[in-house]
This record gives C-alpha cells, sequence and structure tokens, in this order.
C-alpha cells in the first residue's frame, strides 16, 4: 500500500505539457510527422544530452504537414529545452522550416480552447 | 508578445516581399535591413522597414569617414566587432547603434568595451542564424562565444539585442522563439523578454527623435512655440 501511494505521489511529479506550434516551410511537405519529431529529437540531444532528451518525454501528439499546425507533448521540466531545440531547426531534409511556438498548456482542451 | 528583428541580411531587395510576409506570419512588427530602400522607416503591410548600415572599413578613418555621411540616412547603424581600436571607438560614440558579435571571427568581446558601449547605450548584436546553420562542435563553439558575450554585457551594464541576420524568410523567428534562443545563450527569462520586446523598440523611438530636426544632443531639443512660428 505503501509502496503504492510513493508511486503515485512520483508520477504526479512528472506534470506533462503540451505545446501547440505552427512549422512554415518553403519547399516539399513533411507528409511523415516522425521526420520532424526527429528533428526536434535530434537537436535536443545535440544540445542538452541524452539524459535532458530522455527525461523530456518528447511526443508528438498531432502535425498536419499539408497545414503545419501540430501539437507536441512533454514533461513540464524539459518544456523550455524541448521549445529551444525546436525553434533552433532549419531544415528537415531539403525541406527549410521555421518553428513558431504558440501556447502551452496542461491539457489538451484548454490548448484547444 | 510582439518584436522588431534589427538585423536582416536578405540577399537582394527583391526578396523583401517574402521576408514581409514572413514577419507578418511571425507577428513581428518590424524588419531593419541594409537593402531597404526610399526613406529611414516605411510601413508595408503592417511591417516597419527600417533603414539598417553596417559600416565597414580596415581602419578607424575610414569608418569614422563614413559615420558622419550615413548617421543621418540610417535608423540602424551597426559595427561589427573587429579590431580593438574600431571597436573600442565604435562603443564610445553614441552616433553607433549597435555593435554586431561575428561568432566566427577571433575577436574578443571584452569588459571594457562593454563598460564603454553600456556609458553611451550602443547594444550588443547577437545574431542566431549562425545556431540555425551548424550542429555539433560548431554550434557548441557558436554557443561559447554568444555565452560569454552576454554574460559580460550584462555584468557591465551593457545592453544586448538579439537579431536574426535571416538571409533567408525562413530563418526568421517569432518573438516567443526569440525568447527561447535568448534563453539558451545564457540569460534569464525576463532578461531575454525584455531583449527581444522591448529593447527594440526602445532603440527605434530613441533614433527617431534623435533623427528629428530639432534633436541637438541627449537632453537638449529645439522648442519652438506657436508664437516663434508666426514671427516673420
Amino acid at each position: 500500500m505503501e509502496l503504492k501511494s510513493l508511486w503515485v505521489r512520483t508520477m504526479k511529479k512528472t506534470r506533462k505539457r503540451y505545446l501547440s506550434f505552427h512549422l512554415h516551410k518553403e519547399g516539399p511537405a513533411i507528409k511523415d510527422e516522425k521526420h520532424l519529431s526527429n528533428a526536434i529529437w535530434k537537436n535536443l540531444l545535440s544540445l542538452y544530452g541524452e539524459v535532458s532528451a530522455a527525461d523530456s518525454k518528447l511526443f508528438l501528439v498531432e502535425f498536419d504537414g499539408d497545414t503545419g499546425e501540430g501539437v507536441l507533448q512533454c514533461t513540464l521540466s524539459s518544456l523550455e529545452k524541448v521549445i529551444t531545440s525546436a525553434v533552433l531547426i532549419g531544415s528537415i531534409g531539403t525541406t527549410n522550416v521555421s518553428f513558431e511556438p504558440k501556447k502551452t498548456s496542461g491539457t489538451l482542451k484548454a490548448l484547444r480552447r | 508578445m510582439s518584436s522588431i528583428d534589427l538585423g536582416v541580411s536578405m540577399s537582394d531587395s527583391t526578396s523583401l516581399e517574402s521576408f514581409i510576409e514572413m514577419a507578418s506570419r511571425l507577428g513581428l512588427t518590424g524588419l531593419a535591413a541594409r537593402e531597404v530602400k526610399g526613406p529611414l522607416t516605411e510601413t508595408v503591410h503592417g511591417i516597419s522597414l527600417l533603414k539598417r548600415t553596417d559600416l565597414k572599413g580596415r581602419t578607424l578613418t575610414s569608418i569614422k569617414k563614413q559615420v558622419s555621411k550615413m548617421r543621418p540616412q540610417s535608423m540602424i547603424l551597426a559595427v561589427p566587432l573587429t579590431s580593438v581600436e574600431i571597436t573600442n571607438w565604435a562603443a564610445g560614440d553614441n552616433r553607433i547603434d549597435i555593435l554586431t558579435l561575428d561568432p566566427t571571427r577571433s575577436n574578443r568581446f571584452r569588459e571594457s568595451t562593454a563598460r564603454l558601449a553600456a556609458s553611451t547605450g550602443t547594444h550588443l548584436e547577437i545574431q542566431f542564424a549562425p545556431l540555425l546553420d551548424s550542429i555539433g562542435l560548431t554550434r557548441s563553439k557558436i554557443i561559447k562565444t554568444y555565452r560569454e558575450a552576454v554574460g559580460i554585457a550584462k555584468d557591465s551594464g551593457m545592453s544586448v539585442i538579439l537579431t536574426s541576420g535571416a538571409k533567408h524568410p525562413l530563418y526568421l523567428r517569432s518573438a516567443m522563439a526569440m525568447r527561447h534562443i535568448g534563453q539558451l545563450l545564457g540569460m534569464d527569462s525576463k532578461y531575454a523578454e525584455a531583449v527581444v520586446s522591448r529593447t527594440p523598440f526602445e532603440i527605434l523611438a530613441q533614433n527617431k527623435m534623435k533623427i528629428s530636426l530639432k534633436y541637438v544632443a541627449d537632453g537638449i531639443e529645439i522648442i519652438v512655440g506657436e508664437d516663434d512660428e508666426e514671427d516673420p
């Protein structure tokens, strides 16, 4: 019982954050969202190291390759690092891009409000 | 949060339209570039276009010659950090708005220069385009140079501005994105926000006043009353 409550308390400490963004692009559309996700991961790894990248729990919730609109999820403690890493992406493959962070929120519902 | 990008490097004036469009999409309110033709300030599609001049020359004499000519013709006047002689002169001259740090050059940004610049209100310009172009060790070295320079400027009371140095419209970043880049370069959140969304507007307001015909020197203006104007 004690172990369970300890586990619950530990889990609550890793708070999630959602970030809505717009990916401006020039060139071929980024159809596969994995390319964007990989680009952010690579930058995060390069800038802040393996431990920070792992702790970020970065996950691309949704991304529309045509409009460039998307939402990503990460931990609250790594939000600033994730945004910085994404903002410093200059290109994905042959497509020049500009990552524009829009809004952050604790829930998807509030993000879309 | 809005901002003005005071350092854009367009390849030619024909790409101005695409820069304006991108700036508008990102919520920027102004751009300063060498390629801006016409008046010192002009508003196109809600974006203020400011004429910027980067003074370049091998010797101090050649730079000094350009200043008096270019100051009335430019809203933003910048000098790149080169030799100690040129840098210290530019830092001490209040006609110069910006000292531009080039991370690829070996010229060190000194504390004495920063203190001098702080006394005259000259700003240190950090361009983030090199960070978008590089990765790994190269980027790490650029970040090191920038972080050291920002630290020296902050400690000496010198004001810092963050610009894109963008040669392509997609190298522009929104104010929120620039704030995060500022934090990467060693600024705390509030300082980075001021650097992005307050300092450029202050420079612009100050220069508009300086360029006006009524300005004589800091704190001295020609004030003409209505009665005086009517007199022959």
